[in-house]
């Protein structure tokens, strides 16, 4: 099996052996992965080095002075906490807009179906900062800028669309027949829900938080205009370090900013198959 | 004893398709009962109106002597064995039969014990740690049986449980919920659209079509004595000659086509003398002729046109006329050569003639009809 296989690839390449073949495909591969990580690469140094300057190839000591800066001088704690709550609040508004919403496209018989979907994944296609200076006007007088609230809601505009594909595909792939049997069998709506359609559904559930999450707790543009003082949060206050000149400081935070997200990357590749959750979305 | 499920004038329609169309059926204590019929007459959609998944538009529905109409799936205490088993993905078997003792509040420790009781019935014992997906469909089947007895109601409705399984699992599954019946003594409504599963199992049968209660009767009596073209075409496979009547007198009907004549047994509803009409024959009660027909036997000429072996018998497809194919099967101690004439004997006895109006009745626009 094995050999007939070398043999036929040998018949196709016969000029490049299989240890060529070999290194260009692990040279490509290489720069790939470079491409990819090394701006994750340059930050990490950046945060732990000291005298990297000029035209040094490795910093000449490394240090945590600038975690130390990050946290005393920018109030770190507290930055996080307001990422951390907005996140949460983001998820919560979500869910309780979104699951409602994603059930009755997903199982009832909607008219404006299409017209409805459209307008969900609006605030995802047209251009961000359009979106913000509109969004930032109504917020100014619904004196909802600097609240806590406030910015939730800005995220929220962002990680309905994903709530309402995700939940709805969920939902739409319940087989009713089981869901039948339930009543049948004596279940009423609220035994059913917890009993039955929560643990069927809860492979999008989960994919709906994480996903609701990243969004809210990597957003900038949108909390770029309705931010403030109370609600610092880790992807504003990293920016605002650049702008200050201290790229090693703006580096620590981003290194703080980078370790929810890959965590839950490492869940998700491990828990969660894209193939189940986006399996039946259509139109992402 | 009253009837433990009694349909009055149930109507259900879907747009303009009337699903089930005024029905009326009472089904005994104890007793199974079966909708037969081709496929979307409505048995589904009466069994719905019975657990409460419909609403039917029209009538009432009675279990146990208590109005159900308006109430609530979940409060009905019916038990349904599904066509597609329709088990709970995520639970184990023994959750899955577990679950209507869950919802009713009963102990966990409990619920294990008559779950593993009712797999047992279902002679499934040691499989309740399985999930339905790592069982064979005929285990699944039987997954979906334990958990419609589980909790001992008094109705159990069936909807074409045995459709998904093999031949001989099927035959096994069709005892075993007979024998779960005798013991259990529940009542029960059966849908079918296989003639001998319903034959079998049946203490009473219903024949429907397009919505609309046939005939009901003992199995003998359907199969015996069928009041309409439609349940006589359905059910036994008959052969059929369309023709015109010629003689009608106290205890026969003659129905004479391309030239052949055949008698039927006369019904104060067979045809008049003029009128067209159609005449089933049971395959049982035609044989090849051999030396003079009785008094009772019409005899008819027919041409073999194909031979079929089936193991046992042999089947011989018998052309009457050009448009007119017969079928009839043969022990192997009779041969005939394809394109043989002969001479065949049917049995008053086994002859039915129907009038050929214009309804839909006459069993030829079954197909047709049951798309309009
Ligand atoms: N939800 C529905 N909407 C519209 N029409 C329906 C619906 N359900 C069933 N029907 C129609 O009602 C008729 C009866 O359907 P039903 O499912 O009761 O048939 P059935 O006798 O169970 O058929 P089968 O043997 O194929 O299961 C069919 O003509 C079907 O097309
Ligand atoms: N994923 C699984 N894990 C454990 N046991 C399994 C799994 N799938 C099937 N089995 C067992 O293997 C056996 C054969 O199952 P299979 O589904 O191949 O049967 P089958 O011939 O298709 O039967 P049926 O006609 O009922 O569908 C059964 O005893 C079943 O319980
Ligand atoms: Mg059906
Ligand atoms: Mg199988």
């Amino acid at each position: 099996m094995t050999a007939v296989a070398v043999a036929a690839g040998a018949r196709i390449r016969p000029r490049v052996g299989p240890g060529l073949s070999r290194l260009i495909t692990y040279t490509f591969l290489l720069a790939f992965v470079l491409y990819v990580l090394s701006p994750f690469l340059a930050i990490l140094v950046t945060s732990i080095a000291q005298d990297w300057f000029g035209g040094r190839i490795l910093p000449g000591s490394l240090t945590l002075r600038w975690f130390d800066w990050a946290f005393n001088v920018t109030n770190l704690p507290g930055v996080m906490a307001n990422s951390f709550i907005i996140a949460g609040l983001t998820i919560a508004i979500s869910l309780v807009i979104g699951i409602p919403t994603a059930w009755a496209l997903g199982r009832r018989h909607v008219r404006a179906r299409n017209v409805l979907m459209t307008l969900i994944l609006l605030p995802k296609t047209v251009p961000p900062i359009t979106f913000a200076l509109g969004l930032s006007r109504e917020f100014y007088s619904f004196d909802l800028v600097d609240t806590h609230l406030g910015v939730a809601l800005a995220h929220t505009t962002l990680a309905l669309p994903f709530v309402v594909l995700i939940m709805s595909a969920t939902f739409a792939g319940l087989d009713e027949r089981v869901l039948e049997a339930g009543r049948v069998c004596g279940g009423n709506w609220f035994r059913n829900l917890v009993h039955l359609v929560l643990p069927m559904a809860m492979p999008g559930l989960m994919a709906s938080v994480l996903f609701t999450f990243v969004t809210s707790f990597n957003e900038f543009t949108l909390t770029l205009v309705t931010y403030g003082p109370d609600t610092l949060t880790l992807t504003v206050q990293t920016y605002l370090a650049i702008g200050d000149g201290f790229l090693e400081v703006a580096s620590a935070i981003s290194v703080v900013l980078l370790v929810p997200s890959v965590i839950l990357l490492l869940l998700i590749q491990r828990q969660i198959r894209p193939e189940n959750i986006l399996g039946g979305v259509k139109g992402l | 004893m009253g009837a433990m499920i009694e349909l009055v004038d149930v109507v259900k329609r879907y747009g303009d398709v009337v699903a089930c169309n005024r029905l009326n059926l009472a089904v005994d204590q104890g007793e199974l009962v079966t909708l037969l019929g081709a496929s979307g007459c409505g048995k589904t959609t009466a069994l719905r109106c019975i657990t409460g998944s419909l609403r039917p538009d029209g009538g009432r529905i009675i279990i146990d002597g208590r109005d159900v109409t308006d109430v609530p799936t979940h409060k009905r205490n019916i038990g349904v064995v599904f066509q597609n088993f329709a088990l709970f993905p995520h639970l184990t078997v023994v959750d899955n039969v577990g679950y209507p003792l869950r919802v009713r509040g009963v102990r966990s420790a409990e619920r294990r014990e008559r779950a593993i009781e009712a797999l047992r019935l279902v002679r499934l014992d040691g499989l309740g740690g399985r999930f339905p997906r790592e069982l064979s469909g005929g285990q699944q089947q039987r997954v979906g049986l334990a958990r419609a007895i589980v909790y001992e109601p008094t109705v159990i409705l069936f909807d074409e449980p045995l459709s998904n399984l093999d031949a001989k699992l099927r035959l096994e599954m069709r005892e075993e919920i007979a024998s779960l019946k005798d013991r259990l003594g529940f009542t029960s409504i059966y849908v079918t659209h296989d003639q001998e599963e319903a034959l079998s199992l049946s203490d009473r049968i219903a024949v429907m079509k397009d919505g609309v209660v046939h005939q009901v009767g003992r199995p003998t009596e359907i199969y015996g004595a069928p009041k309409t073209a439609f349940v006589a075409e359905f059910l036994g496979n008959p052969n059929r000659l369309t023709g015109v009547c010629v003689e009608r007198t106290e205890d026969q009907v003659v129905v004479e086509a391309d030239g052949q004549r055949i008698a039927a047994i006369a019904e104060s509803d067979t045809p008049k003398v003029g009128e067209r009409a159609v005449v089933y024959v049971r395959p049982e009660s035609v044989r090849i002729r051999n030396g003079t027909a009785s008094a009772d036997e019409s005899t008819l000429r027919a041409t073999v046109v194909r031979s079929a072996f089936l193991g046992d018998s042999t089947e011989y497809i018998l052309s009457l006329s050009d448009s007119v194919s017969w079928h009839l099967r043969l022990e192997h101690t009779t041969r005939l050569t394809v394109g043989e004439a002969v001479d065949l004997s049917a049995l008053r006895a086994g002859c039915r003639a129907f009038a050929l109006g214009e309804s839909a009745d006459d069993g030829t626009h079954r197909g047709a009809s049951a798309e309009a």
